[in-house]
């Protein structure tokens, strides 16, 4: 009697939805909307980056690109969620490097290893500066390294997380110069800034558009990580052009899970690879801070390769690898 | 003044069209995620960030501060109903609204939270207006050594609140702190106690946490009896706050506003230190601490005014530092690069329109919620008499989805779980939960911060004392202590020369 | 209650050890370089103090009779049956799809907790699950798993 009706309304739905369910199967590909993880907060700039680029990519390849925002563990979490989805090219993910390289090999939970992935496309580098906060007795790059020679351990300097990229950054620094200076890890540009603004560090990394809101508030920029001259940090000369031959910086890119069809990850290599290098792109992306770096898949398979090795040969000297290659 | 002349600019921007429909938009999206526990503003806004990129940066802005505000109202709506806080800064609106609403007075509880609310906006604005630069250089003076002790005394405040016993209480605050460790550890990048998974890495989440521990095990409470056959059965007496409830709450407000505000300057989690503060200072100052607790509702207005001062507040080092306070202003700022301006010192001189404009848009967005809520406030009573056996079900429903809907995560389901159980049974041997979930929020920063003045100071732990903010906030960590041991030590002394006058005998 | 702060006290005290002996595995530091143990263990201790003082003050209380734990003789039964559909709900999301599992855990609730009629049960249950996907899965765009069929 009365168990007819939840039989009837079980019914119900099953048929219902059964109905709406419904898929096209074997249509070309894309047929649906491709899900684009972003590993870390909305307003962030992977987010940023990505949303200079929404409205091409959708109509390069005529479907939504919906953001799925999964930060978590710096960006672990993401990586490792995209390493394990199937290969149809639904799911696909921005990602950083050196991030995507350290992380595996430092961090002990991680389910991903560097090389589950498919590189699909570089986009563009964000170059670090070295800041020193208001009032330490050093006004140029020289001085600094002169400064801490003198006073071994005594200099701090402060930049985003623990075998981080800025870490690598710093380290790197340290070893091209000859000095030693005490990391302060911290979580997050929102925090470097008021700790360098404040005076309670010395020093510290920090990517472009963060010094370049910082101008002007007392700090000195020293140095920036860019092969040339930033135009939006006028007088601030380049690493490279003070003899010291490093580009601190984080570069991002486009990843899918590995073994992804070939043709599937050619399509998307192609219509990539025009996104970032059309020159409106390039142009949005300036303007919010980043320095457009394009490559196509096998570019970016190489550079990533290359990375890797500068990245086991840095951890390595200084003992920091956790996980055993 | 110039200032009359730069708010009356304002104006004119927030009073556009488009402007005052995105603010609308924004403030009704957020107080419908407020409402929906688990999901925050940071949802809300993420689901409205592709429509920011059509439409002036100003609108975004008014928009995205419209989220911000709904969803911290909605957030104290479920607080006060259900005894689930929808965020952080929610959960001391649960101890004396909720208790509020099981004695039929939901409706002067969510009246005096919006308009609590409100007239902190509106002084938080005459702050802002007046205050912006200097505040943003004493935000500036805050290294690790002052936010610890700041933390520190933060942590001192429960004593204040304790309504049972200190040392009970300082417990489940020190097992805070202990689960806060588990996660990965910021500064050496090792993983405490995460067992191989990896959704641990960030910590045990908040809101599974505090879902579980209020929401949860509010549930597994009710169900124990089945007599009642309503949430509240006391007739619902009024729907807005009597002429009573304002004289109870009027000082509170005005109190609870100055202190958020000034807290809210602070970069970091400054919402939930100001309710924490402001709740603890009403208690101490009122001459019937007792009540509160039992629905007091100064217990309510202080802190949710508080609450929203702190949140104006946070706008100036967003402003003039480009320093977001939480994930949400976070967003914001995002927003602003998207759109190409640069928040910084210059922001308020290179671009007055558009400061001005957000400044007045957000009262805008404060009145329009007022004007939204107050409706809908019989409407939220009326949740109230749906049979629990029905209504159980349903809230359990949300808090699922809406954890499950934060990382897709189902190790966070179970962590809710065992956080419902765990609150159950701490509820059932009388052990508060209030100060757990404060511990869990600043137990993480306080032990970076604590590292962090110690790696700066080579280990020098004077740091602390010598450093004059510091040291003030220490020395009221310590003052908190005595004076609250002092009336205990004199009842002792009492109650022991009773004892040896009665021996005598 | 002297139980309450009896059985309390030692389960904080186990805490407090548990956390203080797991900070020798992750480095504890020095002064200078707190490491990830530092506060661990600290707390821990003096988590396991506190929980002592706790212990040593409830041994000279009076032993009062108090409350029982369960105030109704099935109380455990419903408390149970809630927590275990918690947990099944868990469980079962990947596996049965969300709408499925919803319906289920929904109706499982109403009619066996504080029993109502069958018809009023599978209206709730109906009810609820439809306008949770509408919110949520329409309205808001969050992806929840689908079940073996479809949906």
């Amino acid at each position: 009697m009365k168990s007819k009706y939840l039989v009837g309304i079980i019914l119900a739905f099953v048929l219902g939805f059964s109905i709406t369910a419904a898929r096209a199967q074997g249509a070309a590909y894309p047929a649906k909307e491709i899900s684009y993880i972003i590993a870390f907060n909305p307003g962030g700039e992977s987010d940023i980056e990505f949303r200079a680029m929404q409205s091409y990519f959708e109509k390069a390849l005529g479907v939504r690109f919906v953001p799925d925002y999964k930060p978590a563990a710096g960006g672990a979490l993401a990586w490792q969620t995209l390493a394990s989805a199937t290969p149809d090219g639904y799911t696909l993910a921005g990602f950083n490097s050196p991030h995507i390289i350290t992380q595996p090999l430092t961090m002990k939970d991680v389910k991903f290893q560097t090389e589950d992935f498919t590189y699909l496309s570089m986009i563009e580098n964000t170059p670090s500066t070295l800041v020193v906060k208001k009032g330490f007795p050093a006004a140029t790059l020289k001085e600094f390294i002169d400064y801490a020679k003198k006073n071994p351990g005594k200099v701090t300097i402060a930049a985003v997380g623990k075998f981080s990229g800025p870490h690598l950054n710093v380290l790197q620094f340290m070893k091209v110069a000859g000095i030693k200076l005490t990391y302060i890890p911290l979580q997050g540009t929102g925090q470097v800034k008021p700790q360098i603004m404040g005076g309670h560090v010395d020093a510290a990394f920090t990517n472009s558009p963060a010094a370049v809101e910082m101008v002007g508030t007392g700090v000195t920029v020293l140095a920036v990580g860019t092969e040339e001259r930033m135009k939006q940090l006028p007088g601030v000369p380049t690493f490279a052009e003070l003899g010291y031959k490093i580009y601190p910086r984080i570069d991002r890119g486009i990843v899918g899970p590995k073994n992804l069809p070939k043709d599937i990850a050619q399509k998307l290599d192609k219509a990539f690879y025009a996104i970032v290098t059309n020159k409106e792109v390039q142009a949005k992306l300036s303007e919010a801070g980043f320095v457009p770096n394009p490559m196509n898949m096998a570019q970016a398979t190489q550079y990533m390769k290359e990375q890797k090795e500068l990245v086991i040969k840095l951890l390595d000297e200084e003992k920091l690898m956790q996980i055993k290659q | 003044m110039e200032i009359f002349n730069y708010l009356i600019q304002g104006a004119m921007v927030a009073f556009q069209p488009v402007n005052l429909l995105f603010c609308f938009i924004g403030v009704l999206m957020g107080t419908l995620v407020g409402v929906l526990p688990g999901l925050g503003p940071t949802a809300a806004i993420a689901l409205l960030l592709p429509v920011s990129f059509h439409i002036p940066p100003v609108a975004t802005i008014i928009m995205l501060s419209g989220i911000y505000y709904g969803a911290m109202y909605g957030g104290s709506t479920t607080s006060i109903l259900v005894n689930m806080p929808g965020e952080a800064a929610s959960v001391i609106t649960c101890l004396d609204g909720h208790q509020m609403a099981k004695q039929g007075r939901a409706g002067p509880a969510l009246g005096i939270a919006a308009f609590g609310s409100f007239i902190a906006g509106t002084l938080g604005i005459v702050g802002i207006v007046l205050l912006a630069p200097p505040m943003a250089q004493f935000a500036l003076a805050f290294g690790p050594p002052e936010y610890f002790s700041m933390m520190l005394m933060g942590i001192v405040i429960i004593i204040y609140m304790s309504s049972g016993s200190i040392l009970k209480d300082f417990m489940t605050a020190v097992f805070g702190l202990l689960l806060g460790t588990i996660g990965m550890d910021t500064i050496a990048g090792t993983q405490r106690l995460t067992f191989g998974v990896l959704e641990l890495a960030d910590g045990v989440g908040f809101i599974p946490a505090v879902m579980g521990l209020f929401g949860i095990s509010e549930i597994l409470m009710n169900v124990e009896r089945i007599v009642a056959t309503t949430l509240v059965t006391e007739k619902v007496k009024n729907l807005l706050p009597t002429l009573q409830d304002w004289k109870e709450s009027i000082k509170p407000i005005l109190r609870g506003s100055v202190l958020g505000f000034v807290i809210g300057v602070l970069p970091g989690p400054a919402p939930v230190i100001a309710t924490y503060a402001s709740y603890a200072m009403e208690k101490k100052l009122s001459k019937t601490p007792e009540k509160f607790g039992t629905g007091f509702i100064a217990g309510v207005a202080g802190p949710e005014s508080a609450n929203n001062a702190a949140s104006s507040g946070a706008m100036i080092p967003l402003f003039t530092l480009g320093i977001p306070a939480n994930s949400v202003i976070a967003v914001l700022l995002g927003a602003f690069m998207i759109h190409g301006l640069q928040p910084g010192p210059m922001f308020i001189t290179k671009y007055p329109e558009i400061f001005w404009g957000t400044v007045v848009s957000m009262y805008l967005g404060n009145a329009m919620l007022l004007v939204l809520n107050l409706p809908l406030i019989p409407l939220w009573v009326k949740v109230l008499k749906i049979p629990y056996s029905i209504l159980f079900p349903l809230i359990l429903i949300f808090c699922l989805i809406g954890v499950y809907s934060l990382n897709f995560s189902q190790v966070e389901i179970g962590l809710m779980t065992a956080f419902g159980v765990l609150g159950y049974l701490m509820r059932k041997f009388k052990f508060e939960m209030a100060p757990l979930i404060l511990a869990l929020v600043l137990g993480p920063m306080m032990e970076s911060n604590l590292r962090l003045s110690l790696l700066l100071n080579q280990g020098d732990a004077s740091v602390f004392l010598t450093k004059p903010i510091s040291a003030v906030f220490m020395g009221i960590s310590v003052l908190l202590i005595v004076s609250n041991m002092i009336p205990a030590i004199r009842n002792r002394r009492s109650k022991f020369k009773e004892k040896l006058g009665e021996d005598d005998v | 209650m002297k139980r309450n702060d009896l059985i309390g006290g030692f389960f904080f005290l186990t805490v407090g050890f548990f956390f203080a002996v797991y900070s020798r595995s992750v480095d504890v530091g020095t002064m200078e370089e707190p490491g990830p143990g530092f506060l661990p263990l600290w707390a821990g201790v003096l988590l396991a103090i506190m929980s002592a003082a706790l212990l040593g003050r409830t041994f000279f209380k009076k032993f009062d009779q108090g409350e029982a734990f369960f105030p109704e003789t099935d109380s455990w039964k419903r408390v149970g049956m809630v927590v275990a559909s918690l947990i099944v709900y868990n469980l079962l999301l990947r596996q049965l799809g969300f709408i499925l599992v919803t319906f289920l855990f929904v109706a499982f609730l109403v009619r066996f907790i504080f029993p109502q009629t069958w018809l009023k049960t599978a209206v709730t249950a109906a009810l609820s699950t439809a306008g949770a996907q509408l919110v949520f899965v329409t309205l808001l765009e969050i992806q929840f798993p689908k079940g073996p069929l479809g949906f």
